[in-house]
């Protein structure tokens, strides 16, 4: 198991490998279908996706005096008609949870991107590594809201490497 | 002399619904804790098998943070076996049911997630309700209430299929695997299946939905179906996709199928795919 710390650089990019257990330390950018849509058709990101990973993600409510809910990832498929545009403005890391087509994977790769895997279903754990949330964007969208959290030790694993390593590949699932 | 009827006051089922909800939400279940343990022993190194101590690791965080097990506290699905001498005061049981859920959603901080429109607004209803409820009436003057959070992302890789009326085992079979092979990475595996056969259409996923409230680890009564749910899970995790997708022996904890009579000329199969999480509470009021 690795500890990285974020923004990673090229070279720290370059030698990860599918499969690999991460504990990622810094700012991710959490964002879902809505928020994404909006993305897409305002063809404005508030945050930088080539510095900032983005999280596939949607909290519950923060109990009094926790920084964030329960918050582990959601399926990453459903980002799939919006990752061309997000490649296209940079983006390096995404991550969420579940296998996406194989094309995906393609132009993650043709883009010197990397998608990880969170582990679905472990939000209670990953809650555990949030040390501050703040809503940058798209409040209304309540559980969609756009979202930079900073993460300590937060557990991940590479799913997709920049070599054609893929986690996921052996059995299509 | 005419039967005597129980009632049963509507803020019973409301706080008895909010706090079923809450306790599947936060608590893990013992029992699943216990398949997911017996499950490590048995899962080679490598991927799946770190991604599933990660998963009990958080059964362990939700105990102590008193967090939800996952962000998607899901729809509440609630089933209620109503005695037939058995009436619920005040209003609607639906009323009294929703705002347990909405109160539920309050006080244990579970997210949000039903939309009001599903084809056109989608605006977030606010409270997490309206919630799905399957009324049974049963003999007597009981009242059961069993509540299952139901997380989207295994929801979505669940299927339907009208099968040749012959198909037999082997249809189950191949519908509950081709629904495993194509979607078990997003459904967070290892998975609870349950599987719904015979009724009509929408019947056999209310069979498939019921078959998941059977505790983790209890046999199936029915002696060939109890055969069935091992060839299902046995061959499932012949497939080698693992906890997470990641690889690994285990793909599927737990079959459970539940039958219904049906038309002669059909054979309604429901393949319902659950998370390892599997967050179900239930009692009686």
């Amino acid at each position: 198991m690795r500890d990285l710390i974020l923004p990673l650089d090229p070279g720290a990019l370059e030698s990860l490998r599918a499969g690999e257990e991460l504990r990622l330390t810094g700012v991710l950018a959490a964002a879902r279908d809505a928020a994404h849509d909006v993305f897409l058709r305002t063809g404005s990101i508030p945050f930088d996706p080539s510095q900032v990973p983005v999280y596939y993600m949607g909290p519950t409510p923060a109990p009094r005096g926790m920084p964030c809910g329960s918050c582990g990832p959601t399926t990453s498929q459903r980002m799939e008609p919006f990752i061309p545009f997000m490649l296209e403005r940079g983006m390096r890391i995404a991550i969420g949870k579940g296998d996406m087509s194989e094309g995906t994977r393609s132009l993650f790769q043709d883009a010197g991107a990397v998608y990880m895997a969170a582990v679905g279903g472990a939000g209670a754990l990953a809650a555990e590594s949030v040390r501050t949330r703040k809503i940058i964007a798209l409040e209304h969208l309540g559980p969609e809201a756009v979202s930079l959290i900073t993460v300590e030790r937060f557990p991940v694993f590479v799913a997709w490497d920049l070599h054609g390593g893929n986690i996921f590949k052996r059995t299509g699932g | 002399m005419p039967d005597r009827i129980r009632f049963i006051d509507g803020s019973a089922v409301t706080e008895t619904v909010a706090s079923l909800y809450s306790r599947a939400c936060t608590e893990p279940d013992p029992a699943v804790e216990a398949l997911l343990a017996g499950a490590l022993k048995l899962e080679p190194p490598g991927s799946g098998r770190d991604a599933l101590e990660i998963e009990l690791e958080n059964f362990r965080a939700a105990g102590r943070s008193g967090l939800p097990i996952c962000q998607d506290t899901g729809t509440a699905v609630v089933f209620i076996e109503m005695g037939h001498l058995t009436a619920v005061s005040g209003g609607p049981l639906e009323d009294f049911v929703n705002r347990g859920v909405a109160m539920a959603a309050e006080n244990a901080c579970l997210r949000s997630s039903q939309v009001f429109d599903p084809l056109c607004s989608r605006v977030n209803t606010g409270d997490n309700t309206p919630a799905v409820i399957h009324l049974r009436q049963v003999p007597g003057t009981g009242f059961r209430i069993s509540v299952m959070a139901k997380g989207a992302g295994c929801e979505n890789v669940s299927r339907s299929a009208m099968l040749p009326p012959l198909s037999g085992e082997e249809g189950l079979l191949s519908l509950a695997e081709s629904c495993v092979r194509s979607g078990a990475s997003r459904a967070c595996p290892p998975l609870f299946l349950g599987i719904g056969a015979g009724g009509t259409l929408e019947y056999s996923g209310i069979l498939a939905k019921r078959a998941l409230l059977r505790k983790a680890g209890d046999p199936n009564p029915v002696e060939y179906l109890s055969t069935l749910e091992q060839r299902v899970t046995d061959r499932l995790n012949k497939l080698g996709i693992g906890p997470q997708g990641f690889g690994g022996r285990c793909t599927v904890l737990e079959t459970r199928i539940l039958t219904a009579p049906c038309h002669m000329a059909s054979l309604p199969v429901t393949v319902c795919v659950e998370c390892h999480a599997h967050r179900t509470a239930s009692c009686e009021i």
